[in-house]
């Protein structure tokens, strides 16, 4: 009992002893966490009295400078507290005290978590009550300003300090646990920044490239997805959202649609990371007991991990850098020679100040050059060593379905599909998805039975994915496809006709007549690219009306469907277009602002319209965002796709400006459309 | 008791310790010698448990050191680096040693320390490394423990200082039956207070005896015969070596030192006389005839 409650007494002693010793470094991790949160805190609640006041951007300043510094601190705390292990002298001193390793380790672990971050943990609910006590503030704020969907400030606050919290928590675990299998101040530090800030990105990019392999999905979003959960640095965009949200909320200068939806937040996240926090503890507590103290002073206590560092230096640059960079641009020697340099850097710091070793460190650099390009030809050519493009050849399919509808079965159909996609593929290889919800689906059996599947992100206005539909346009049994989709769903389709001269609605009686011609005509005379007279519209009815926000398909019509025209003329006769109630739209979505426009075919000729119709293009580069500021719409019967070029963007916007200012005379001519009435379903008569 | 049972150490491929056996009785004071990089802090250090054997055993009264706490509470190391403590004052560094060890004695610490008149509350930064010296062992005598473990303890005092510390550490053990093990690579700085040394060279204990013992067994005799002796010459004796130096003849034998004159003037030299042997000349010669070079020895 005695030598028990003595052992106790002993690890307390020695417990007060290192936090006594690292009194300085506890002010300074006090500051540094007052700057981080409470005044933070205090930052936005001045902001929110006065907008952008010299406290709040002073304020905001110094915060985000602690907020930057505390994970170098942790990494500091670490170094600091197991000093034993890369300060000879204090390993003797240490070392032949009477406390036991389990004591001196918990001691020094919570000793230095105790100085270096546990600071936090106060800061953090100072921060939480000036944050709280700011709402009213904050609500007063939102009416002065009009803001319709105010943030949880609290929550936001709350997001920050766990945040914080667990990046802090993690850089300094992980430090301790690099302090343990390392023996130098210098390299411990560097390497535990390396393994806090690299770690994450290291493991993101390496699940990254294999999940591509695997599965055929986007590398960069499974690369994103990955890192973003891993912590330290991983949190780090989800700091970098929040400063984000609070300084734009106070700055107004674009609407926040975030709902208070925090990784750090969330319980499921919470375990993970107690989970992982716990194996990291228990790695460093195992790697310390085993170490041998003589290696205090050494770079590294196990000389397998020179091997191990190399080697995984080398296979994780080139993976990594392979899933966050990778891009079907020609730049294999670039990307070679970015992983070769990175990891000879790696390995100078592993073997220098050893003069002798400078070889084999340049010998692991080209080593590195040589396995990153290969590594990246070898995925660019093999289509992620086979898993993603599709075999081209037809023979070895049973089927392909198309997101669950559309299933070609002809060989040469589906030959010439998987050519175009595959090319697609290549063209847009960073759009693979890998959410199911905006994903289109490739499903095929193979002639030996198995099934596989492949999600890619659907083409819309908005994203430049691949583009299904036109690849499916391309076949030459597309008018078959397109008609057997329409029939593999259980509800009636409103038909719609619109050619040049009659837009017309086909009667429920006249549907299966008009289908019969229209189906005939294209089984026999389809071709892709050939003139176009019009458009047949297929809209979704649910029980009595017409769906307009559900399922919809068009098919073009021909200028050669003549049965087709003729049949459409008798049916729509009396209904021509009147050309006033024509329109096209142009929406622009800019970061600071918006603008809607819609302008009738009558202003064609408007010097203004004129001019800003000879700003767009047809065709845009795929690869440039910029392209996709705009999306631009015409009621014609092609519905052709308009783009704005980025070098014409500006002269666009101001002339959509001057065409609503000179539209605002007329409280007709520039109405929205933002509408209730489109999502108002349309009876059956009413067509 | 401590005892090392076939101890072997390496760093990576260099081996300290190799199959490394030793006895050191209760209340003896220890002189370990060698050069450096002899091994001899290492075996220190893993006296001290600050280091693990690779295999073997290590036990002070009879209890395995390393990891080991309540063992640990015995045993004191003073190493031969101090700058850890340059941070504190020696009031600090009296107070960390006071919380550590429980028999730590005030009053002895104040004792010591009104003999040398360290200042108490400058930090041992701005002290000479003499100063820092007298100060570790200061601390360690007042720790009360039962095994003290001096490395290199003597290093830079001057003589009046390395006395002092000396006579303090004999004090120590004089009062508190200590056991005592100081390294060092030089001899003159423990034939004063140890009673027993040892050679470690090589990873092995070349030479392990009782000081006394040594002292009294190996003589000196100068002499002038005719014609240079030989060995054979004196088969009765345990002779380890005869030269020749500025005409006289120096016969170095092992035996009482009565019974060596005896057989020397037995072949008529002109001049015989004992001549006493220091504990550097007796280790010399016992390592000569061991077929060492003693020039790497010490």
């Amino acid at each position: 009992m005695t030598e028990q409650s003595s052992c106790k007494s002993l690890f307390k002693t020695y417990l007060f002893y290192k936090i006594k010793q690292n009194s300085a470094f506890f002010v300074l991790c006090c500051l540094m966490n007052i700057l981080a949160l409470p005044l933070f805190a205090v930052a936005m609640n001045k902001g929110l009295t006065s907008t952008l006041t010299g406290f709040y951007q002073l304020g905001f300043f110094f915060s985000i400078f602690a907020i930057i510094v505390l994970p170098f601190l942790a990494i500091n705390g670490a170094v600091i507290s197991f000093a034993f292990y890369t300060k000879k002298n204090l390993s003797d001193t240490i070392g032949s005290l009477p406390i036991s390793y389990k004591q001196r380790f918990w001691a020094d672990f919570i000793g230095g978590y105790i100085v270096n971050v546990a600071p936090i943990i106060p800061s953090g609910i100072i921060s939480l009550c000036i944050f709280g006590a700011s709402e009213g503030k904050y609500n007063d704020f939102c009416k002065l300003n009009e803001i319709a969907n105010p943030i949880n400030f609290t929550g936001y606050g709350a997001a920050l300090f766990f945040n914080l919290f667990i990046i802090t928590t993690f850089a300094y675990i992980i430090a301790a646990v690099i302090v343990s299998s390392c023996g130098k101040v210098v390299s411990t530090t560097l390497f535990s920044i390396i393994a806090v800030f690299g770690l994450p990105m290291f493991v993101g990019g390496i699940v990254g490239v294999f999940a591509t392999c695997a599965t055929g999905m986007d590398v960069k979003s499974v690369v994103g997805t990955v890192t973003a959960f891993l912590p330290p640095v991983g949190l780090f965009g989800e700091v970098y959202e929040i400063i984000k949200f609070f300084n734009v909320y106070l700055e107004q200068s674009e609407v926040i649609t975030k709902s208070c939806d925090f990784i750090s937040l969330k319980p499921s996240y919470i375990i993970v990371y107690i989970i992982l926090a716990a194996a990291l503890i228990a790695a460093a507590y195992f790697i310390g007991k085993n170490r041998k103290i003589e290696k205090t002073g050494s770079k590294f206590v196990f000389k397998s991990m020179y091997y191990a560092i190399s080697l995984v230096s080398t296979i994780g640059v080139s993976l990594s850098i392979l899933g966050f960079a990778y891009n079907r641009a020609d730049n294999y020697i670039l990307y070679g020679l970015i992983c070769g340099a990175i990891i000879c850097v790696v390995n100078i710091l592993i073997y220098l100040p050893n003069k002798k070793e400078i070889l084999r460190c340049i010998a692991s650099g080209a080593g590195g050059i040589l396995f990153s390009v290969l590594l990246l030809l070898l995925f660019d050519k093999t289509g992620s060593f086979g898993n993603r493009y599709i075999s081209e050849d037809g023979s070895k399919y049973e089927y392909l379905l198309i997101n669950e509808r559309i299933k070609l079965t002809d060989k040469d159909d589906i030959s010439q599909y998987v050519k175009l996609l595959n090319n697609e593929i290549g063209t847009h290889s960073d759009q693979f998805g890998y959410n199911d919800e905006y994903g289109d689906v490739i499903e095929y059996k193979t002639s030996s039975g198995k099934v596989k599947q492949r999600k890619y992100y659907i083409s819309n206005y908005y994203s430049h994915g691949i583009d299904f539909e036109s690849i499916i346009k391309k076949l030459g049994g597309y008018s078959k496809y397109f008609f057997e989709e329409l029939d593999s769903y259980d509800f009636d389709w409103s038909i719609s006709v619109k050619t040049e001269k009659i837009s017309a609605d086909i009667s429920p009686e006249d549907a299966e007549e008009f289908l019969k011609v229209l189906k005939r005509e294209a089984a026999e005379k389809y071709k892709d690219g050939a003139e176009i007279a019009g458009t047949v519209e297929f809209s979704e009815i649910v029980g009595d009306r017409v769906n307009y926000m559900g399922y919809h398909r068009s098919f073009n019509i021909q200028k050669d469907f003549t049965d087709t025209l003729d049949m459409i003329s008798l049916l729509g006769a009396d209904q021509e277009i009147d050309p006033e109630s024509q329109y096209f739209y142009i929406d622009y979505n800019g970061f600071n602002n918006a603008i809607h426009i819609e302008v009738p075919y009558k202003d064609r000729e408007d010097p203004i319209v004129k001019e800003m119709m000879s700003c767009f293009v047809t065709e845009a580069d795929f690869d440039n965002s910029d392209y996709f500021d705009f999306h631009i719409v015409s009621e014609d019967i092609h519905n052709d796709r308009y783009y704005v070029p980025p070098e014409n963007k500006q002269r666009v916007i101001e002339l959509m400006t001057q065409y609503a200012e000179k539209k605002l005379t007329s409280p007709n001519a520039h109405k929205s459309i933002t509408g209730e009435d489109e999502e108002e379903f349309a009876t059956k008569d009413d067509f | 008791m401590i005892k090392f049972e076939n101890v072997t150490k390496k760093y990576e491929d260099f081996t300290v310790l190799e199959n490394f056996n030793l006895e050191i009785p209760t209340g003896c004071a220890y002189g370990l010698l060698g050069t450096n990089g002899a091994g001899k802090s290492t075996l220190l250090r893993i006296l001290s448990g600050v280091y693990k054997p690779d295999s073997g055993k290590v036990t002070i009264d009879g209890e395995d050191i390393y990891d080991n706490a309540k063992t640990k509470q015995k045993i004191l190391l003073i190493s031969d680096e101090t700058s850890q403590f340059n941070g504190m004052t020696l009031l600090q560094m009296k107070k960390f040693y006071k919380t550590f060890y429980a028999k730590f004695s005030d009053e002895k610490f104040n004792q010591l320390n009104n003999i040398v008149n360290l200042p108490v509350n400058k930090k041992l930064g701005g002290f000479s490394k003499g100063m820092k010296r007298q100060a570790a062992v200061i601390c360690g005598i007042a720790a009360g423990t039962d095994y003290l473990f001096l490395d290199e303890a003597f290093d830079g005092l001057d003589p009046s200082m390395r006395s002092e510390v000396k006579k303090m550490i004999i004090d120590a053990m004089c009062d508190n039956d200590m056991t005592v093990v100081t390294s060092s690579h030089n001899l003159h700085e423990i034939e004063e207070y140890c009673d027993t040394v040892g050679l470690l060279h090589h990873g092995s204990m070349l030479f392990n005896k009782d000081l006394g013992e040594l002292k009294g067994n190996i003589h000196k005799v100068q002499c002038k015969f005719e014609k240079l002796p030989e060995k054979e010459d004196f088969p009765e004796l345990d002779i380890l070596l005869i030269e020749e130096k500025n005409g006289f003849t120096n016969i170095i034998a092992k035996g009482g030192a009565d019974e060596t004159l005896e057989k020397i003037k037995e072949k008529s030299p002109n001049v015989c006389d004992l001549i006493p042997l220091s504990l550097k000349e007796i280790f010399i010669y016992e390592m000569e005839a061991l077929n060492y070079d003693r020039t790497k020895l010490m």
